[in-house]
């Protein structure tokens, strides 16, 4: 792809008539109230584009609802750690319904009833208003806002993030996986999945060895670090590391973006071998399946909130360990 | 195990996990809010949530690991507390028992299954093929895959603990190789979460075109939870909001109560055993072209290959379903997120 001039623009994806907002304040119950309209934040942890890898973002807003809906959708502005260290791009390279261009943020609106997916094909390389697509992997943190005229409108407005990747372009897709976004409202610096890990020494031995991986992303407007810890089954400790400190979030008025984001494997981060199940019972589990199995929380050294996104492989397949947010 | 086992005749309580005494009822009558009351035959309470997943799939290379744990909650009195999981197959699956177990042992057969989950603790029980029994000759692999929904009952002490258990299923499928190619964890769908009509996103290559490599499949499953029969209709609508189309279920078959059903009396009677599941790819049951879109979402297909839109279930007779929705592309399968309507 070669250089555009539409740099940084604002995609404007589905432009409709009627009103986004309303002449009275509105009552918007626990969403944030933003000139006559409310609104609702979110983030997800982590997005992949560029290197065989798309990540689509459909949303909806169902029938029932009575107003239109605005997604605001940006990518992070804090770096990456851990895997993948680095900043993360400032522009990316996608669009909707295969209109595709550069952008920093992309509003999107969409109707009762109707629906739009995101495409983020790669991250861009932008020089002034002049911007081409970078053949590196593009991640990092997205935020999301969401806004409409009324609480019920913004509350039914549903997305999810899918991941695709082929090995080669062109090639089979041989991987998708589906997230759900953490909304900033039910974030808590506590969160908590179960994992499946083949031990470090086993892993080369099986076609089928589970490889679990995780990102976190700082929710808050303040420095702070994370706490992983790794259980078995039985709830004895098996590991445990911190990470480097994540970045604040950018504070905009009610909304939080996302800062830092620290993702790695668990065969990097913990090297998680038998040697370290140190429960009996556990131990012969993992010695009968193969797997260390157990559950892995997350908790903010500041206390404040965070969102995480949790994956394992097993062979060629992947999927998300979806993740409860726990109370401090 | 707390019912009459009506599923069949092989239950399974699988494991007591908990490295201490924990405990999931409670001797007082508890305050169980919007989830329903049960007492043992011990005379011991708990407070009781329901769930179910409308879709497992074991056999012919397919397995369903379910991963249940219970978050950390402080201990009442010095006690541990935790959570009793209780998991059956559907009357509308196609079989009532399955091979499989937890922790690496396997051997067991079951059509119901128990586990003891203290505070932290976690488990997975993996269902990896299809069995067929007979009262004479005992059971035995059918060489089947067995696919249908399960139901699960989560017992705790209190609504803390209760609300503290959560699970899900993942989906593997391993190829002629044996290699995993295919893996989709789903969440539950709660009971009290359940809902007439539900929707989903969806995006379909439509059909009638030449095949490529990663062309789209859509594909769902949705079972009755309910005791009236009742169909579901399946509509697709584009980007637009504009109707694509839109088809009926056969009728599904009722569930039952848990009392009618499991046989524990009429505390029971809250529990919704799914009934019957209908699956079916977009493919066979729309038959989607290109010419089943127009004006502006005709041109988006025309430039991104695919059908794009939501999709919409809603029961016939106004009681609740559970839904189930796939993609895949490629060699590869996502959940698509489905969400309950008013």
């Amino acid at each position: 792809m070669t250089s555009s001039k539409i740099a940084r623009f604002l995609l404007t994806a589905v432009a409709l008539a009627g009103a986004s907002s309303l002449s009275a304040q509105p009552n918007c119950g626990s969403f944030a109230v933003v000139g006559n309209s409310c609104q609702r934040y979110a983030t997800f942890p982590w997005y992949a584009a560029g290197a065989g890898w798309t990540s689509q973002i459909p949303v909806f807003v169902p029938t029932g609802t009575t107003n239109i809906a605005s997604f605001v959708f940006g990518v992070g502005s804090g770096n990456t750690a851990g895997l993948i260290s680095g900043p993360e791009f400032g522009s990316l390279f996608g669009g909707t319904a295969g209109n595709y261009g550069y952008f920093s943020t992309s509003p999107i609106s969409v109707k009762p009833g109707g629906s739009a997916r995101l495409d983020l094909i790669s991250g861009a390389n932008c020089a002034g208003t002049n911007c081409a697509q970078s053949p590196n992997l593009g991640v990092g943190a997205m935020w999301v806002q969401i806004t409409a005229p009324d609480a019920a409108t913004v509350q039914a407005s549903t997305m999810q993030l899918i991941y695709i990747s082929a090995p080669s372009p062109g090639a089979q897709d041989t991987t998708q996986v589906a997230v759900p976004p953490v909304y900033n409202d039910q974030a808590t610096a506590k969160w908590m999945t179960t994992f499946a890990e083949t031990p470090v020494e086993s892993k080369s031995a099986s076609a089928n060895a589970n490889n679990m991986a995780f990102a976190v992303t700082n929710l808050s407007g303040q420095a702070q670090s994370v706490t992983v810890s790794l259980y078995d089954l039985y709830g004895d400790l098996l590991a445990q590391k911190t990470t480097p400190v994540l970045q604040a979030g950018a504070v905009n008025g009610a909304q939080v973006k996302p800062g830092d984001v620290f993702a790695d494997s668990f065969a990097h981060f913990f090297a998680l071998s038998l040697s370290m199940v140190t429960n009996t019972q556990a131990y012969t589990v993992a010695s009968t399946t193969g797997t260390i199995d157990g559950t892995i929380i997350f908790q903010a050294d500041g206390g404040k909130p965070i969102a995480p996104l949790v994956v394992r492989a097993a062979g060629n397949s992947n999927s998300t360990m979806l993740v409860t947010p726990l109370s401090n | 195990m707390r019912s009459s086992l009506k599923l069949g005749a092989w239950a399974l309580t699988l494991f007591a996990i908990a490295a201490q005494a924990q405990q999931y009822t409670t001797t007082t009558l508890p305050n169980c809010g919007k989830y329903s009351t049960f007492q043992f035959p011990d005379g011991t309470y708990s407070c009781e949530r329901y769930a179910i997943f409308p879709w497992f799939a074991a056999g012919q290379g397919w397995q369903s690991q379910v991963s249940m744990f219970v978050s950390p909650v402080p201990r009442v009195g010095g006690v541990v507390r935790g959570a009793l999981v209780t998991l059956g197959i559907g009357p509308g699956a196609t079989g009532a028992n399955l091979f499989g177990g937890t922790f690496g042992n396997y051997g067991a057969i079951f059509g119901q299954a128990d586990a003891l989950l203290a505070s932290a603790g976690t488990a997975r029980l993996d269902l990896i093929d299809s069995i067929s029994c007979v009262v004479v000759g005992g059971c035995y692999y059918d060489g089947n895959l067995a696919v249908g929904p399960l139901w699960l009952i989560i017992d705790a002490p209190d609504v803390q603990t209760l609300e503290a258990a959560t699970t899900q299923l993942i989906f593997l499928y391993a190829d002629a190789t044996n290699v995993l190619s295919r893996q989709v964890a789903v969440p539950p769908v709660f009971q009290d979460q359940a809902s007439p009509h539900w929707a989903s996103s969806f995006s379909e290559t439509p059909t009638g075109q030449a095949a490529t490599t990663n062309d789209n499949f859509m594909s769902f499953a949705v079972t009755n939870l309910s005791v009236v029969a009742q169909s579901v209709n399946v509509a697709l609508y584009d980007q637009t909001g504009t109707l694509v189309a839109q088809k009926n279920t056969p009728v599904l078959a009722a569930g039952s109560t848990g009392d009618a059903y499991l046989g524990c009396g009429a505390q029971c009677a809250n529990q919704l055993i799914p009934g019957g599941v209908y699956a079916d790819t977009f493919a066979s049951f729309f038959g989607l072209t290109a010419a089943s879109v127009s004006g502006d979402a005709a041109a988006a297909t025309a430039r991104t290959g695919t059908i794009d839109g939501t999709l919409v279930l809603r029961s016939s007779g106004g009681q609740p379903i559970a839904p189930l929705v796939v993609r895949t592309v490629g060699a590869s399968v996502t959940l698509l997120l489905s969400v309950p309507l008013p």
